[in-house]
């Protein structure tokens, strides 16, 4: 995980957010969940790189 | 018998002056279904027994000299997602095929029949609307009106298709990215995505409740513009659905915005395109260059549309993945695997990336709130290409091979993103097969954009080809 070093500990906390997920993974989904989140961390990056500091989400229903 | 209906408020004309009756406009609607769309497969469900009473109550009203409404006696159908009375609401989907019927009708289609339309059917999508070219694993894929061997796009492709097709000339879609505009474009016909919060969505099935619109199609501006009056008004049924006026608009379409400022979309909009879909682009341009009183054409960038679009594609999985989070769980193997593995990808998303996503929406509506200060209408491409085949993954545009079902919604999703409308209107003459341009206007300014659409139109630079299939 980009360099953080923690071993057995880091793999609890993975556990413990996966747990809050709380869905069940059928085998037959793996790769194609995988090929996604792959997609999904390009975007995020792409996201991640775009934001101002002071920006925020103000309202709670999007309004244009 | 009339066939390829085409003309909406023409048809709507003739059925008031007695010239032909909604019985027989309807019958022969259904005649055309039964006979064509086995090939095209637009239609998941045909509703001729109440098709029939519809039209005969039509015309009994019009026989006692009584109003029938704007639309009364017009054939329309609407994307499956939209709740049917007496029918199950699929959204494209095997999972909810076995939940009862609907008690009653979406606002939207309680609207239009209460202008007299008649609701003569429900059609194909992509399952739960995630998609942009409705090849649906359970219900087939359904056939371009242009092109049977290539897609409609989606995932309001049996909505764009029947329309293209000639089947009714007006139906209903929801746009979350682009699931009106991609396949107008790729079926030569005009979609409407108003601006998000414009037309209620109560009564249909949601897919990402920050991102969804719903709106018509047409194959010209004023039968669009017709049905989008018929549409407009608050709803409380759906909370998003509060405009700040009801502005009827197909009074106005004749009276053209005089000294319009048009900016074309360079950077983000221009990359990845055929040439074909810049040539579009540029035809509209120069029209609106060559026209009276306009003021100018200028080139303008949005620079954080690219940020824009990989936002609306994670909340798009996290939001989708949310609401199907149950389903996913209990049903996993009843989804089409491609849409649930995007669902549950989306599901993982962590809560800081989904903040960060509403944060851009944030910066990138106040870029184009700023554009629109300069601009008053602005031109993109709808896709980046014409129709792929069916079954093709990967298309080469300008040289690059591009996967389809992420990419044709290139340029719809950063608008979508912040709640614009937009119209896909198909250009004429650029190639072989249909290609349309995005019109896009400020928040709440479909009159702008309906206006500029309709003198495209008039034209000749805009317009929905023959229906060939």
């Amino acid at each position: 995980m980009n360099g953080v070093d923690g071993g057995d500990e880091l793999d609890e906390v993975r556990m413990a957010a996966w747990a809050l997920i709380d869905v069940a993974l059928p085998q037959a989904c793996l790769p194609g969940v995988r090929a996604n989140l792959q997609i999904l961390a390009g975007h995020a990056a792409v996201v991640r790189s775009a934001l101002v500091d002071e920006t925020t989400e103000a309202a709670e229903v999007f309004r244009p | 018998m009339t066939r390829n209906i085409t003309d909406a408020l023409g048809l709507a004309a003739r059925v008031h002056a007695g010239l032909e009756s909604a019985e027989s406009v309807v019958a022969a609607c259904l005649s055309d279904i039964a006979a064509r769309d086995p090939g095209l497969n637009c239609f998941t469900a045909v509703l001729a027994d109440r098709a029939r009473a519809d039209a005969v109550a039509i015309d009994a009203r019009l026989r006692a000299g009584k109003p029938v409404g704007p639309l009364g006696g017009v054939p329309f159908a609407v994307k499956n997602l939209f709740d049917i009375e007496g029918l199950t609401t699929l959204a494209g989907s095997k999972i909810l095929a076995g939940r009862p019927a609907a008690t009653k009708d979406a606002s939207v289609v309680q609207r239009l029949r209460a202008a007299g339309a008649i609701l003569v059917g429900a059609l194909n999508m992509d399952e739960f609307a995630y998609g942009f070219s409705t090849e649906n694993s359970h219900y087939g894929a359904t056939r371009n009106p242009h092109d049977p061997a290539r897609i409609a796009g989606g995932s309001s492709g049996g909505s764009a298709a029947a329309v293209g097709a000639g089947f009714v000339p007006i139906t209903l879609g929801s746009d979350t990215n682009g699931s009106i505009r991609v396949p107008a474009a790729l079926c030569g016909v005009f979609g409407l995505k108003p601006t998000y919060g414009r037309l209620s969505r109560a009564g249909s099935f949601p897919f990402v409740d920050s991102l969804d619109h719903v709106g018509p199609f047409a194959r010209t501006v004023r039968d669009l513009a017709a049905a989008y009056d018929a549409m407009q008004g608050a709803d409380a049924a759906d909370p998003a659905c509060s405009p700040p006026d009801d502005q009827p608009l197909l009074p106005t379409l004749d009276t053209p915005d005089r000294g319009l400022r048009i900016g074309i979309l360079g950077g983000w909009f221009r990359q990845g395109a055929s040439e074909e879909a810049l040539a579009a682009v540029d035809r509209v341009a120069a029209a609106f260059g060559e026209r009276a009183g306009a003021a100018k054409v200028v080139n303008v960038e949005l620079a954080g549309a690219q940020a824009a679009r990989s936002a609306a594609f994670c909340l798009t999985g996290a939001e989708g993945g949310s609401l199907h989070r149950r389903r996913l769980s209990e049903r996993p193997l009843d989804f089409d695997p491609a849409t649930r593995d995007r669902l549950l990808a989306g599901l993982m998303l962590p809560a800081g990336v989904l903040v960060e996503c509403r944060r851009v929406r944030r910066q990138f509506q106040a870029e184009a709130r700023a554009l629109f200060e300069t601009v008053d209408l602005l031109l993109a491409p709808a896709t980046p290409c014409a129709a792929p085949r069916i079954g093709e993954a990967i298309v080469n545009i300008a040289g690059r091979d591009t996967p389809v079902r992420a990419n044709l919604g290139l340029y719809t999703q950063p608008i979508s993103f912040i709640g614009l409308p937009a119209i896909s209107a198909p250009v004429s003459e650029v190639g072989p097969l249909p290609l349309g341009v995005q019109l896009i206007a400020p928040a709440w300014r479909e009159d702008r954009l309906l206006r500029a659409a309709h003198w495209l139109e008039q034209t000749g630079v805009t317009r929905a080809p023959a229906p060939v299939a």
